[in-house]
């Protein structure tokens, strides 16, 4: 049984420290989704979670290699793919984020707002200068039927993953395990508990509610659901994220899920052994075992 | 061996796609290539409201200040079914601000999960999402 020890420190000494260390515990597993990898603290992730999460590094890696894979199926073809800078790709789930903001900078920069899509679009300049008809023949040839497949996308998918399909069934598993066990973790009566502080802190900072998604909804209110995040958002986003580490929110989110989770491993031993074989496939280990294939 | 692409018009009704929210209203009342879709009901039925993917454009963060076209109702926490016929992978959430529960949908070209008929098989999804944002791949 977990023991946990719940400390609600007073706000403004929490925010004070925020502000002079910049070392305030992220509850994230690693990076936000448009932030840099490498400068988060991190928490131990839940089994479950972990393997579903990729770092924008890894992200960076499977995009080179399914292009590499459809840039040869394209000109074997006769048409051509471009080139894209990696550094810019940023993974879509590089951290656990069940209660919205958990990290001060995040806080700082955007507030409760969250992705930021994509800036770089490879794909659409290259085919800006081509003529309506090379466009539609360039994307069959990419394509295949629309919805069922059979182009070079999906053989070069197939190409890493061995069999796109299967892999996407073993992902669609594994997201519905991970929300199973959020669902859980969620309804579970110690994290209904560090919640109810954590709106104790709140209410001490000057806001009043009662769920975490009640604050992050009253934050874009505050920005009148604006695309940027106004001062007033940011303000309470801060408070919101100082109180998270008052009450430990995070800590005790992660070891309940956490708890959650492994009994779920337990259960998809097998589910768990494609999705780690899956893995080393999208950084070229799979690649690299079907050319020695005989 | 190449095949022949089918536009998305053949299964949902066609006209000019709007670009992402910017009033509150969302879409044009027709899934458009391009687009993601959002149903009020399982199986693609009922209100819609669409989102057009643009460079650095068409994700949203929060579904509240949005409507299903040609109603005063928002989609947030009232989707039963979605599609995706843009040429990006695409995250939605169950919060607002990208956050708790979540699933991805893939580029229709890859073949695989590009829809879904029915949320009420996906844990925390069903009347529930509230954000989602558009990927930088095609494949989740």
């Amino acid at each position: 049984m977990y023991v946990i020890h719940s400390r609600c420190r007073p706000i403004t000494t929490l925010l004070v420290s925020c502000l002079l260390f910049s070392g305030c515990r992220s509850g994230g597993a690693n990076a936000d989704v448009d932030g840099p990898s490498s400068a988060r603290p991190t928490l131990p992730g839940p089994p479950l979670t972990s393997l579903m999460l990729r770092t924008d590094s890894q992200e960076q890696a499977r995009a080179r290699l399914v292009d590499e894979a459809t840039r040869s199926c394209m000109a074997h073809l006769g048409f051509g793919f471009p080139e894209r800078d990696y550094s810019t790709i940023r993974s879509s789930l590089s951290e656990d984020r069940p209660f919205g903001v958990v990290d001060e900078a995040e806080a700082q920069r955007r507030g409760y707002h969250g992705y930021t899509a994509p800036t770089a679009d490879a794909v659409g300049d290259f085919l800006a200068s081509m003529t309506t008809g090379q466009q539609s023949e360039w994307r069959s040839a990419y394509a295949g039927v629309e919805g069922t497949g059979g182009g070079c996308l999906q053989q070069s998918l197939d190409s890493v993953y061995g069999d796109f399909r299967q892999y996407d069934q073993t992902r669609l598993a594994l997201e519905a395990l991970v929300n199973e066990a959020t669902m859980e973790a969620t309804a579970d009566e110690r994290v209904g508990s560090a919640v109810d502080r954590w709106g104790q802190c709140m209410n001490e900072g000057g806001f009043n509610y009662e769920t975490p998604a009640d604050a992050v909804e009253g934050g874009y209110a505050a920005s009148n659901y604006s695309e940027t995040p106004s001062d007033a958002e940011i303000k309470q986003a801060l408070v919101d994220v100082a109180c998270k580490h008052s009450v430990d929110l995070m800590e005790v989110w992660y070891l309940v899920k956490a708890q959650y989770e492994r009994t779920l491993v337990d259960e998809n031993l097998e589910l768990v052994a494609r999705v780690r074989n899956f893995r080393s496939r999208e950084v070229g280990e799979g690649a690299i075992a079907i050319s020695n294939e005989p | 061996m190449v095949g022949v692409l089918v536009a998305l018009s053949v299964t949902f009704a066609s006209s000019v796609a709007m670009a992402a929210d910017t009033t509150g209203v969302i879409g044009n009342g027709s899934l458009n290539i391009g687009e993601l879709g959002a149903w009020r009901d399982a199986s693609w039925s009922n209100s819609l409201a669409d989102w057009y993917y643009t460079v650095g454009g068409g994700s949203d963060s929060n579904w509240t200040n949005n409507q299903y076209f040609n109603t005063s109702t928002s989609p947030n926490d009232k989707t039963s079914s979605v599609h995706n016929g843009s040429t990006r992978a695409v995250r939605m959430w169950r919060d607002a601000g990208c956050s708790n529960t979540n699933m991805c949908l893939n580029d229709p070209a890859t073949g695989a999960s590009y829809q879904d008929s029915d949320l009420a098989n996906n844990p925390g999804m069903q009347d529930a999402i509230s954000s989602h944002a558009f990927l930088a791949l095609p494949a989740c």
